[in-house]
């Protein structure tokens, strides 16, 4: 119940500032460039733009949401209520997860077309946005300024691009197996092709363990540099 | 201008300890360092590759790659500005010596600047187009557009969070020279209204030998995006008050 009313929270709060109006806008965008785009690059771009775009999306926002709740002070009173950081962070991932499903739908329906693997698509999504959300939050942990986690999480981040080279056929294949974003390529590929039930296992579990990953250090981060200060006032520094 | 010194120190100081500060400078270092070293490379490459001549599109690429320096200036900016206000900072500023005035001015011209010199450096160093004397207006019309990005994330934000959010919306700026390049004749007017498209307007007319009308494209560009500094301008001082 508690998680839900996070959710929630979290939803309104991204509703009032905008998040949806401007991915409405951006996806709108998206769809213009793909219209213009040849039919033989048309796919391939879709994937790009849906994994570093709506998938990412949280790699930015998450971390300016919690930047702004610690200058607020906000995370001085939240946690003294019984909300537990596990829904915390649970809420956040969910509610940005949601905004990434319904930007990556809306620019693959109008784009292209529905989905050939409609649930592998939207696994992918939800679990790619979760895994760069989470990495969002455990950065900015790190992180004093807006432009200081700005630069961070695009350092933090250039690892997860690495199987986009795979995309171009640049290097080897099976290098990129180990990266959790490469579960992420193969999900969101499954709108275009068809994939193989055990590729489609094996997307799911390299996806999963990075998103498990992601939120140890999220939950860990965040507990020993956020909460750890907590009761110190607002962080102006 | 003391006082404006003094901050001045501080901004470099604080290049050091914060990195997007030093991104602004390293940022369009790394665009002309693509363009100049790596462009044509990677453009035999591709048609090795994709059969796709990239050097076809040079002019295209050179006028995508110069938006993102003032992009990059004016994007980092405002979120500068957002966070001092988030945490009250110019408020401070405008009860020292320096003023809320003084405060906006510095803001504002570090970043214009700063893209101006970097866009020079890329226009006039990058060495996939040809350097002609034309190249004066997209550089002086990019340049302003650092300052009225700045601005509008200031004045439309209420906090950082809302920044971040319209940063996004600032990508439609790419959308500038891909109409100029790509899109036939009466679509091209849709792009009027972004301030982008002025300045790959004149350089493309400047490039086809049309001098005349690239200093009239170049005037209108000018006029527009001095109206949206004033908007710009306007609302911010409207929020602030």
């Amino acid at each position: 119940m508690r998680a839900m009313n996070a959710l929630i929270y979290d939803i309104r709060f991204q509703f009032r500032h905008g998040f949806y109006a401007v991915y409405v806008l951006v996806s709108a965008l998206y769809v213009l460039l793909l219209y213009y785009v040849s039919p033989d690059y048309k796919e391939r771009t879709a994937l790009l733009l849906t994994f570093s775009d709506p998938g990412a999306i949280g790699l930015i926002l998450a971390g300016g949401i919690v930047l702004l709740e610690k200058d607020q002070g906000v995370h001085d009173s939240l946690f003294v209520t019984p909300l537990r950081l596990h829904e915390y962070l649970l809420a956040k991932a969910l509610s940005i997860a949601a905004i990434s499903t319904v930007s990556a739908w809306g620019i693959q329906v109008c784009a292209i077309g529905l989905p050939a693997a409609p649930v592998p698509f939207t696994l992918g999504v939800l679990l790619t946005s979760a895994l760069f959300t989470l990495l969002s939050i455990g950065i900015v942990a790190r992180a004093r300024s807006i432009n200081g986690f700005i630069w961070l999480s695009q350092l933090y981040s250039l690892p997860l691009a690495v199987p986009l080279l795979g995309l171009f056929q640049i290097g080897p294949s099976s290098l990129y197996r180990i990266f959790p974003t490469q579960g992420s390529l193969v999900l969101l590929g499954a709108a275009h092709e068809q994939v193989m039930i055990e590729e489609y296992l094996y997307a799911l579990v390299v996806l999963s363990m990075g998103v498990a990953a992601a939120y140890g250090w999220a939950y860990r981060s965040f507990e020993r540099r956020v909460l750890a200060r907590i009761g110190k006032g607002a962080d102006l520094t | 201008m003391m006082n404006a010194r003094a901050l001045l120190r501080n901004d470099i100081r604080q290049m050091l300890k914060d990195p997007m500060l030093l991104a602004s400078v390293i940022g369009p270092l790394a665009v002309f360092v693509f363009v100049r070293y790596l462009f044509r490379p990677l453009s035999v490459w591709v048609e090795e590759r994709y059969a796709f001549d990239m050097m076809s599109h040079a002019e295209f690429a050179a006028m995508l790659l110069l938006t993102v320096i003032p992009l990059l200036a004016g994007v980092m900016t405002g979120l500068l500005m957002l966070d001092e206000r988030d945490e009250n900072l110019i408020a401070y500023f405008a009860v020292t010596p320096l003023t809320r005035k003084g405060y906006y001015r510095y803001r504002l011209l570090l970043p214009s600047g700063l893209a101006c010199l970097m866009s020079a450096v890329y226009l006039l160093f990058g060495g996939i187009v040809d350097v002609r004397v034309e190249m004066l207006y997209p550089l002086l019309l990019t340049s302003a557009e650092a300052p009225c990005i700045a601005l509008f994330l200031a004045a439309f934000a209420a906090n950082k969070v809302e920044g971040l959010a319209l940063s996004k919306l600032c990508g439609l700026l790419f959308v500038g020279p891909v109409l100029v390049f790509f899109v036939p004749g009466p679509w091209q007017a849709v792009g009027i209204i972004l301030p982008t498209y002025w300045p790959s307007e004149s350089y493309l007319q400047a490039a086809s030998g049309e001098s005349g009308l690239a200093a009239v494209t170049f005037g209108i560009g000018a006029a527009y995006h001095m109206l949206l500094l004033y908007i710009a301008d306007r609302a911010f001082a409207k929020r602030m008050d």
